[in-house]
């Protein structure tokens, strides 16, 4: 027990914890990714899609977001530790700093991961809890005598507010330098660093970013496209 | 060649300490940038003032006694050199030159640019060891050590403990400096029976000290003058991992 909480109090141990919470949203972001390609094929099949996680297979889901929440939680409450941390480790800054700038992604997590999770706090307000355009309710659409949430209409008609899907665009690039950094960051936190694989470690972490990130951004695009600007 | 220099000047550990402006004379471009602080420390006591204090020993590279943030670089502007391996060449005829102490709370400054570098020994003192019966020096090559591992191992032990990584660090992590001590013995079979303790200790120690925490910046690599790699970084954080969570071995209390 001693032993267990001393390498949870550690400094390692922590980054450990920070790298592996989010290599949990690294799979769910993926997840998310493929299923939003849903909506590509329609109303009906997209809100299926929904009706069939919410009600359907909710005994998975709900698990799932109970990991996802508590990943996140421990992922911010660790690095505002570890930060405040850092900061009394040099409480006098150097009048001259220069730094090699090798990693820049690397100086801009607190602020991105800062806006991320306003992002994250928006987003489910708005597309897990109630309707999109801020406040109101969700939609209802009926298919064979079942009725269930119009995620579709909900999602298309926040999208359609031009100001509504650049705001996510800007969000998909503050998210790309998280995850560009964070990938490659929690390999190595977690030990990982092999000469003959880390450049692909490298590579994959910006092919991964640049995947989620491009991908939900098109469809964010195509979204807005659909109707044209007008709601 | 002639500089400026603005100097950090500091009474004691208690003083709160500010920049002070020097003119450097004459430079010669060959001078090392310490032999450059001679020649200014001595038209200080010619004038009755006091000195700089800067540490040094060796002179040649391998004590990692000269500490210095020069320009805001670790050990000044050339990589894979110590201060005293730093030549005035380097820099251009009427540079202004800013040279600070390494600032971390863990290395508290004692007068002008010489810190207290005491944290990285006891570091040492918790783990960074073999414990060995003493007798006759054993024949060579009766423990057979592959050369990739002895090059590797080789490599990290080539730490010579300036502080450097903790310095450029903005966070003022002391990772590289422990984790080039705990791969240096875990690359080798003399290394083996502690290492799970080793690790636990020192990082333990190394947490205590009140250095901060990496965050993989890696500035510390490109800082250190033995250029030693951040790959020991992730071998510690393996070590350390394992050690914790894999081996029976508890950690000190």
């Amino acid at each position: 027990m001693h032993a267990l909480k001393k390498y949870l109090s550690s400094s390692i141990g922590r980054k450990q914890l920070m790298g592996f919470t989010g290599m949990v949203w690294y799979g769910f972001l993926l997840a998310h990714l493929v299923g939003n390609l849903g909506m590509l094929a329609g109303a009906e099949r997209f809100n299926q899609y929904g009706h069939l996680l919410l009600h359907t297979i909710a005994e998975l889901i709900i698990p799932t977001e109970v990991i996802l929440v508590v990943s996140i939680l421990a992922h911010v409450y660790l690095a505002i530790t570890l930060s405040l941390e850092n900061k009394r480790a040099r409480p006098v800054a150097y009048e001259v700093k220069k730094s090699s700038s090798k990693n820049k992604n690397s100086y801009l997590m607190m602020m991105t991961g800062t806006a991320i999770l306003v992002f994250i706090i928006i987003h489910i307000a708005n597309f897990r809890f109630a309707g999109a355009g801020l406040g109101n309710v969700m939609p209802t659409v009926t298919y064979a005598g079942v009725e269930m949430k119009d995620l579709y209409s909900n999602m298309m008609r926040a999208f359609s507010q031009w100001w509504y899907m650049a705001g996510y665009l800007v969000v998909f690039t503050l998210i790309f330098s998280h995850l560009a950094h964070g990938f490659q960051s929690s390999f190595q936190s977690l030990g990982f660093n092999h000469p003959k694989y880390t450049p692909l470690v490298k590579a994959a972490g910006f092919a991964y970013a640049a995947l989620i990130c491009g991908g939900f951004a098109s469809l964010a695009v195509w979204a807005f496209l659909q109707h044209g600007g007008t709601p | 060649m002639n500089f400026t220099l603005r100097v950090w000047r500091q009474k004691d550990a208690n003083d709160k300490g500010a920049f002070q402006k020097y003119s450097a004379h004459n430079v010669l471009s060959d001078m090392s940038f310490l032999e450059m602080l001679d020649e200014v420390n001595n038209e200080l006591i010619a004038k009755n003032e006091e000195p700089i204090a800067f540490e040094s020993d060796c002179r040649e590279g391998i004590c990692g006694t000269c500490c210095q943030m020069i320009d805001g670089e670790a050990h000044g502007p050339e990589s894979g050199t110590t201060v005293c391996q730093l030549f005035m060449r380097s820099f251009k005829d009427g540079d202004t030159i800013v040279i600070e102490p390494w600032r971390a709370s863990a290395f508290p400054i004692l007068k002008d640019l010489v810190v207290d570098r005491s944290a990285f020994d006891s570091i040492i003192a918790a783990g960074g060891f073999i414990s060995a019966n003493v007798g006759g020096a054993k024949d060579a090559n009766t423990m057979l050590v592959p050369k990739p591992e002895s090059d590797t191992a080789m490599d990290a032990a080539q730490c010579i403990g300036c502080g450097a990584c903790v310095a450029a660090c903005p966070n003022a992590s002391a990772m590289l400096f422990v984790a080039a001590k705990v791969s240096h013995l875990a690359h080798l079979p003399q290394g083996q029976p502690e290492k799970a303790k080793r690790a636990l200790a020192m990082v333990s120690k190394m947490d205590e000290a009140g250095f901060g925490n990496c965050r993989n910046f890696y500035e510390c690599e490109a800082a250190c003058p033995k250029e030693i790699s951040v790959e020991h970084i992730a071998r510690l954080n393996r070590e350390y991992g394992a050690a914790a969570l894999l081996s029976k071995q508890n950690p000190p209390a």
